[in-house]
């Protein structure tokens, strides 16, 4: 298991939302620990390469939303959402995902997740995680659907 | 005498008184012989016992003969006619183109028949005289051209007649006694003058007159008189030259004519001469002629020996003889004697037999090579299948090889293009923020991004749509329909039943690929925003009809090829035919389009995985 928190970098104000990334490609999940970084209320307090690794960290970390990869090598980003549900059963989870079909923010929302996002539009991720924090919905164009049955 | 005379008896006016002639010279009178015939005449007139019978050859008038001759003292030259009485010392010429015979010094006339027959006609005459004569017939061969009357004149030699022919030394025209003599008809042998000398000096006038050897008139009196022609020429005419070989009977048992080939089953019996037949048969056929004759109910024809094996030219044959006594007709108290050789028809049946024996062995063979090319057949087209089987089996793997390099394709794109990507996007975006940047300049790379990630996001789902990989086919063109309908703008009534056969993965990738393809040039060609998909199945084949109301296109004008091509579908037809599949595309201008893909369902492309 890889520990992919750097707690010196990661210095945001007091009251800033924990975020925790699971993001399999490199580049892209320390593009996205800038991206927070570089909003002050956000805190990247984990990052994780694989579900199964963030599973095991959130352990010993407490983030209040995880901006999840839904293709991930081994558990899917919808499968981690699952078990958090379990686990953390007050972590909020946002999927960001490259797949446009709608079905899978429809199984998103229905594993729990509080919305999703498509990867390729920058502007949005931010005031998402800041609103699905607070337990609204959030899609990105396009891929809204409807409140889940349970 | 019946027949008018032609030229006035020269000195001599007793016609009607002469006797009747038992004896009758046949002279061949000629162009080139009327000197010789003068000759003759001068000579025989008023000295012989017989009666004469000139035929003139085709280049003489019979008249022109008559006027010669009627210089002759002591003959009276006629015209012979049908019925003529014949009567010693008289001359009778006879018209062209007539047989004749002579039965109890009555001459018969009749036409010859046609197609003529191999003699000519002074052969036929002569040997007419011997036939109805025999030893009292006598023919003169005198100068002349041709060969015609040589042959008669060695028959009537054959029959015991007397032949003269004038010597060929002494000949205006030698070429017909040459051919007399070389005929082997050649008895005596002398100028045309010498032969009348010794024809009516010689020991033949004198001779008391011959029964009738190999031919004759009927013995039986009442017979005799009621036949218009002897019972001989009649029997020629009717048998000889259709039936097998055959003597004529009369009542008495007596041999009135032999046809032709019949002599071989004869023999001239020492002692008194006779006509009885079971006289002249050969002695080995005798008694079983005998049995038979005696077997043979009144009435009954066509009564059939035992075969007797007898020895003819060295050679073993076996003789049938079939007896047929003739109940009414002109023949009537006469009876007709067959000879067969069945050995011959033994003989045939031998071939026939080989015939058949070599027919089954062919036929043999024939079923041999049949069964060699149905076996080669079989093994051809087990190969076919075999070979069939391997390139479907080789084609299913191509498609699925395909996907494969598809998926890997989209999912480098996917993992690490896309991500790169969207990264990159990210970090420019944090870059503009940090360092202020004019918010226009940065809003067009970004979108330029966006745009990229986009296009890579679309390029990873044609090359590998997600759905195909585990979803079942329906499901496949609902994706479908809703791709279309997002990227599109055109909308897909899809019309399918709920079970739907599960169907293998290659066969899913190519139907998706022929139906996503047809779509594309609905929104490509067809200028219309609405198309129908319709699945219909059944246990052997699955049917896929995508159909549109758009503006068509005439389907006839294009080769097959080039409308495939031409619609991006022939690649996949190739497969699909591979597969046992067809792809069929109807349309019209103003029409719209309607494409139909059949392709059977067989455990090559049923999902039993």
């Amino acid at each position: 298991m890889k520990m992919l928190f750097n707690t010196e970098s990661e210095c945001a104000g007091r009251n800033a939302l924990q975020v925790f990334i699971i993001e399999d490609h490199a580049s892209l999940r320390e593009a996205l620990r800038l991206y927070c970084r570089s909003e002050e209320d956000l805190e990247v307090c984990g990052m994780a390469e694989s579900a199964e690794s963030a599973l095991a960290e959130l352990e010993t970390c407490d983030p209040e939303i995880a901006l999840v990869d839904l293709s991930l090598p081994g558990m899917s980003g919808i499968q981690f959402i699952q078990a958090a549900r379990v686990l953390r059963p007050q972590l909020h989870c946002l999927i960001l995902s490259g797949h446009r079909e709608r079905e899978y923010a429809r199984q998103a929302v229905a594993a729990g997740a509080q919305g999703y996002l498509l990867k390729g539009r920058p502007t949005e991720i931010a005031p998402a995680l800041r609103r699905a924090a607070n337990g609204e919905r959030v899609f990105s164009k396009g891929m809204e659907v409807a409140e889940s049955a349970d | 005498m019946s027949a008018p005379s032609v030229a006035s008896e020269s000195g001599n006016s007793e016609s009607l008184s002469r006797p009747l002639a038992r004896k009758v010279v046949g002279v061949v009178a000629s162009a080139h012989g009327l000197k010789a015939l003068q000759g003759f005449f001068a000579i025989v007139a008023g000295k012989s016992e017989v009666a004469y019978i000139i035929i003139a050859d085709d280049v003489i008038d019979s008249d022109e003969v008559a006027t010669l001759l009627s210089s002759s003292r002591g003959i009276q030259v006629c015209r012979a006619e049908d019925g003529t009485m014949l009567e010693i010392g008289c001359a009778y010429i006879l018209p062209w183109g007539q047989n004749a015979l002579v039965v109890d010094s009555r001459l018969h006339l009749n036409p010859i028949e046609k197609p003529p027959r191999p003699h000519g006609p002074i052969d036929r005459f002569l040997i007419g005289l011997a036939e109805s004569l025999g030893a009292n017939a006598a023919g003169v061969i005198l100068s002349g051209n041709g060969n015609d009357g040589a042959e008669g004149l060695a028959w009537i030699k054959a029959a015991g007649g007397l032949a003269l022919v004038q010597d060929p030394r002494d000949s205006e025209a030698p070429e017909k006694p040459y051919s007399a003599l070389a005929a082997g008809a050649g008895g005596v042998v002398l100028p045309a003058v010498a032969l009348a000398e010794h024809l009516v000096t010689g020991d033949w006038v004198k001779k008391k007159t011959a029964p009738l050897e190999s031919a004759g008139r009927p013995r039986s009196a009442g017979s005799t008189s009621s036949l218009p022609i002897p019972a001989g020429r009649l029997h020629e005419v009717a048998v000889e030259r259709f039936a097998p070989p055959s003597v004529l009977v009369n009542g008495d048992k007596e041999i009135v004519h032999y046809s032709q080939q019949a002599g071989r089953y004869f023999f001239q019996p020492g002692g008194e001469p006779s006509h009885n037949l079971f006289h002249r048969i050969r002695p080995e056929l005798r008694d079983e002629l005998r049995a038979t004759w005696d077997s043979c109910a009144p009435g009954q024809s066509g009564r059939r020996s035992n075969t007797v094996p007898i020895e003819i030219d060295g050679r073993q044959v076996a003789v049938q003889m079939i007896i047929h006594p003739q109940p009414r007709g002109e023949l009537q108290d006469y009876t007709l004697i067959f000879f067969e050789e069945p050995e011959e028809h033994t003989g045939s049946d031998a071939r026939f037999s080989q015939a058949q024996a070599r027919i089954r062995e062919l036929e043999d063979q024939l079923g041999q090579c049949q069964q060699k090319l149905s076996a080669a057949t079989a093994a051809f087209e087990e190969r076919v299948t075999e070979r069939t089987q391997q390139v479907r089996e080789l084609s299913s793997r191509l498609t699925l090889a395909e996907q494969r390099e598809r998926d890997r394709i989209a999912q480098i794109l996917h993992d690490d293009l896309q991500q790169m990507l969207v990264s990159v996007q990210m970090r420019v975006h944090l870059l503009a923020k940090a360092q202020n940047l004019p918010s226009e300049s940065v809003h067009d790379l970004l979108t330029d991004l966006e745009n990229t990630v986009e296009m890579s996001r679309e390029l990873t789902m044609d090359l590998s749509p997600p759905v195909l990989s585990h979803d079942g086919f329906l499901e496949t063109l609902c994706w479908l329909q809703s791709i279309m309908k997002q990227r599109h703008q055109l909308e897909v009534q899809l019309t399918a039943p709920d079970d739907c056969p599960p169907l293998r993965r290659e066969l899913r990738v190519l139907l998706f690929q022929v139906v996503r393809e047809l779509l594309f040039n609905v929104v490509k060609h067809a200028q219309t925003d609405t198309a129908h998909v319709i699945l219909y199945h059944d246990e052997n084949s699955v049917e896929i009809e995508v159909r549109d109301e758009g503006r068509g296109f005439d389907a006839h004008q294009l080769p097959p090829s080039k409308s495939k091509a031409s619609y991006g579908t022939a690649h996949i037809q190739e497969q699909l035919e591979v597969l046992g599949g067809q792809l069929t595309i109807f349309s019209e201008p103003n029409k719209g389009c309607r494409a139909l893909v059949k392709v059977p369902i067989t455990e090559n492309v049923r999902d039993d995985s």
